[in-house]
């Protein structure tokens, strides 16, 4: 090779790192906020805009909208056959409305972001509310939805606001605004099959020792107590989350987590938490092999009756929905007391809900669209077929997640999934909490160096940040 | 320089000049607004972000995810390196005593990379599964009962785990890569040292590795490529649920953690990409050093 040739080569080689390493885009060259949506179909009547207090006027066929929704749902999820169900209702409804659903996956946030940097505007957007906080939300790019709530409801009967059970949109309401509208909601629960129960003369723990007895007699006939997706590290982390509320109350962990001393890790309540969870491999209690289980295969071989219970929100039952064998009956019980302390009435939820853009392009006919999404009748399969837990005060009983649904109702408090961390300290929990947890459940290291590393890597994570 | 020497360079601008304002156009200017933002901090999401100067750079070296997700980098490409050119090379090395099985050996080497990687990255998954993965079972089969249950994606083996479904993944394109060099070496060479009483290591050490040297650091340029800017592979074999353990990140996925985030709304987009940047001098630096000491006077045939 020449040199000239040699040189070209480098040169080749390193724009083709150049061209795999950059990401696109520039903070100076996005458009304004007020850009109209790309995907605008169809110019409507004028808007009153999403902070107004608009009336909802019907669509003709002649003022034809599309209504772009993107959702956090993948498309081959089983619940998603309900939601088309909805929609062809709508449509058939309210000629002159369709709705073009985008099924972006757990990857919303991924792909949303540029699409709303070129100007693109959906109208609404369905996701993890924690997610939506800490990125729509937080940015103002979401509408505030109080007006709409004060408006009469799809029935028309009452006001759309009362359509949720009481407490659950205050809850989320930040500074007198509310920017989601949650519709499906999950508490952290253990679930198992009532076979099981029945099998062994089980009747609920009313506290962890209790839990514990109970997997001691199902070592004895050498079952699992616990199926365990060790791969996941947001679901080990529900161990440690359960117990220090339980020990604590329900903001403790997001206090020691946010503590910029890491001091708060090295109180008695945390290193108790820490040595409960590191019991459950010393005692053998969870499968062979759960530190490489990636999901959902651990659920798949729970739900097989590889492992007696599972600790997990109550998406569990929708996820399982055409996977549960023959005979399977879904219960569950709320996480016990531990060391007397706490109360199953401490609720850990996971909310999932909607969102309007501030800038939505046809901002009433969505809301049209959600009241109708919202109502009892419409929302009814995804409760009775597909186990939706929901704030909203409709009268069906969601299948496989009664138990989930009766201890939500009598919940005296609530903390966010993951002790909140989430949304309050995402790159913490990833980083730092995590990493070190999966290495406690793992038996990589004790209860007390769990405690002494996390109050270090907290301290030098908040110096750092 | 000759008159058809001046002639040639002054026909070289116009032929390149198309290509090199599209590849400025997409590439280059992207690559700087890219640079841009890892000034800033900014979440991606809004028009709000606050111009912080090289800090994103400087919180770099302080950063014990960054240093983790760059060892696994390094362990991909000099480990899985060492593993996929050895595989090359006793291809190249055993290539004449093929014959006309040597499209049929190319064929079957290189059918991993017609397949797609998250395809690839799924059935790694099933090999690894420890409730009823492939190895586990083919383990037990042989007699060895206690590998039943065992969490090759857990922390002590899932790096070892990825590095071996990455060699077998990528190994076949530097297969044929070595061995299309190597099929252009002239016949009679071989002959010539197989009537010398050359051993097959002596051919291939003496005729075939200086002849097919340009392809070699041509494929080692790739391998770094692959190796540091490895993303898709790892992601998908490493997590089913966006969330691949911290033990086997590299650094575009750490990239696309702080950036994007699947499941964790991190959203620190300047900072990622002031780590983006840091990848691109890195496997600039790495280039410029292995071209530099791998040069050879070249060998015509």
């Amino acid at each position: 090779m020449t040199t000239r040739g040699s040189r070209l080569g480098l040169f080749l080689a390193v724009a083709l790192v150049v061209a795999a390493c950059a990401p696109g885009g520039a903070v100076t060259s996005v458009p304004p906020p007020s850009t109209p949506g790309a995907t605008q179909t169809t110019t409507i009547g004028p808007s009153t805009g999403a902070t107004g207090a608009p009336g909802s006027a019907p669509v003709t066929s002649a003022q034809a909208v599309t209504l772009e929704w993107f959702s956090a749902l993948n498309e081959n999820e089983p619940y998603v056959a309900a939601y088309k169900q909805i929609i062809s209702n709508f449509e058939a409804s309210h000629p002159g409305i369709t709705i073009q659903v985008t099924w972006m996956g757990r990857q919303l946030s991924t792909k949303i972001r540029p699409l709303l940097q070129s100007g693109t505007k959906p109208d609404i957007v369905e996701d993890d509310l924690q997610i939506m906080y800490a990125g729509l939300q937080k940015d103002g790019l979401v509408a505030d939805l109080t007006p709409y709530l004060a408006q009469k409801d799809a029935s028309g009967a009452s006001t759309w606001k009362d359509d949720w059970s009481a407490g659950s949109l205050e809850l989320l309401s930040k500074h007198g605004e509310l920017n989601t509208l949650p519709f499906w909601v999950n508490a952290t629960q253990v679930f198992y099959d009532q076979r099981t129960f029945d099998k062994n003369g089980f009747t609920a723990p009313a506290s962890w020792d209790d839990l514990m007895a109970m997997c001691a007699t199902l070592k004895t006939a050498s079952l699992p107590c616990f199926g365990e997706e060790g791969g996941f590290a947001d679901y080990n982390m529900f161990w440690m989350s359960q117990l220090t509320d339980r020990l604590m109350g329900p903001d403790a962990l997001l206090a020691a987590a946010t503590d910029k001393t890491g001091q708060t890790w090295l109180g008695p309540g945390y290193l108790a938490a820490a040595q409960k969870e590191a019991s459950l491999k010393s005692n053998g209690y969870l499968p062979k092999g759960f530190e490489g289980s990636q999901y959902p295969a651990a659920q798949i071989s729970w739900v097989n009756g590889k492992s007696a219970f599972y600790l997990l929100s109550d998406w569990l039952p929708s996820e399982l929905v055409d996977k549960t064998p023959p005979g399977f009956v879904f219960r569950s019980f709320p996480f016990p007391t531990v060391d007397g302390k706490g109360s199953t009435t401490d609720i850990e939820l996971f909310q999932w809900g909607f969102s309007l853009f501030k800038d939505a392009p046809h901002a009433e006919q969505a809301v049209e669209f959600l009241k109708y999404f919202t109502s009892s009748d419409a929302f009814k399969p995804l409760q009775t077929d597909y186990a939706f837990v929901s704030p909203l005060k409709t009268p069906y009983t969601p299948k496989d997640n009664a138990d989930s649904q009766d201890n939500i109702r009598a919940g005296t408090a609530v903390h966010g999934y993951i002790g909140g961390l989430v949304a309050k300290a995402p790159d913490y929990l990833q980083t730092v909490l995590e990493p070190l947890n999966d290495k406690l459940i793992f038996g990589q290291i004790t209860a007390d160096q769990f405690i002494t590393q996390i109050s270090a890597a907290s301290a030098t994570y908040w110096k750092n940040h | 320089m000759t008159r058809r020497g001046r002639a040639k360079r002054r026909l070289f601008i116009p032929f390149v000049l198309p290509a090199l304002v599209v590849y400025a156009v997409i590439v280059l200017y992207p690559a700087f607004q890219a640079f841009n933002i890892s000034l800033f901090e900014w979440s991606g999401f809004g028009q709000t972000s606050t111009y912080v100067g090289l800090r994103n750079f400087a919180d770099i070296p302080t950063d014990p995810l960054y240093r983790i997700a760059l060892t696994n980098n390094l362990v991909l490409f000099f480990v899985g390196g060492l593993a996929v050119f050895a595989i090359a090379f006793l291809a190249v090395a055993v290539l004449p005593t093929l014959g006309r099985r040597r499209a049929l050996f190319r064929a079957v080497v290189f059918v991993p990379q017609v397949v797609p990687l998250i395809a690839l990255s799924v059935l790694w998954t099933f090999v690894y599964n420890n409730d009823f993965g492939l190895l586990n079972a083919i383990l037990t089969a042989v007699g060895i009962k206690d590998a039943a249950g065992t969490a090759w994606m857990g922390p002590d083996t899932i790096e070892a785990a990825v590095v071996a479904a990455l060699v077998w993944t990528y190994a076949g394109f530097y297969v044929v890569l070595l061995m299309a060099a190597a099929s252009r070496v002239p016949l009679d060479l071989y002959e010539a040292s197989l009537l010398d009483g050359a051993t097959r290591w002596q051919t291939f050490r003496f005729i075939t590795l200086p002849l097919i040297w340009n392809v070699v650091v041509i494929g080692l340029v790739l391998w770094i490529i692959d190796a540091m800017n490895q993303f898709d592979f790892v992601f998908a074999v490493g997590s089913t649920t966006g969330q691949p353990r911290q033990e086997i990140w590299t650094l575009p996925i750490y990239i696309f953690e702080q950036a994007f985030g699947e499941r964790i709304p991190v959203f620190r987009l300047g900072y990622a990409t002031a780590v983006a940047v840091t990848l691109v001098v890195i496997i600039t630096v790495m280039i410029v050093v292995l071209r530099r000491a791998l040069r050879r006077p070249v060998v015509e045939y």
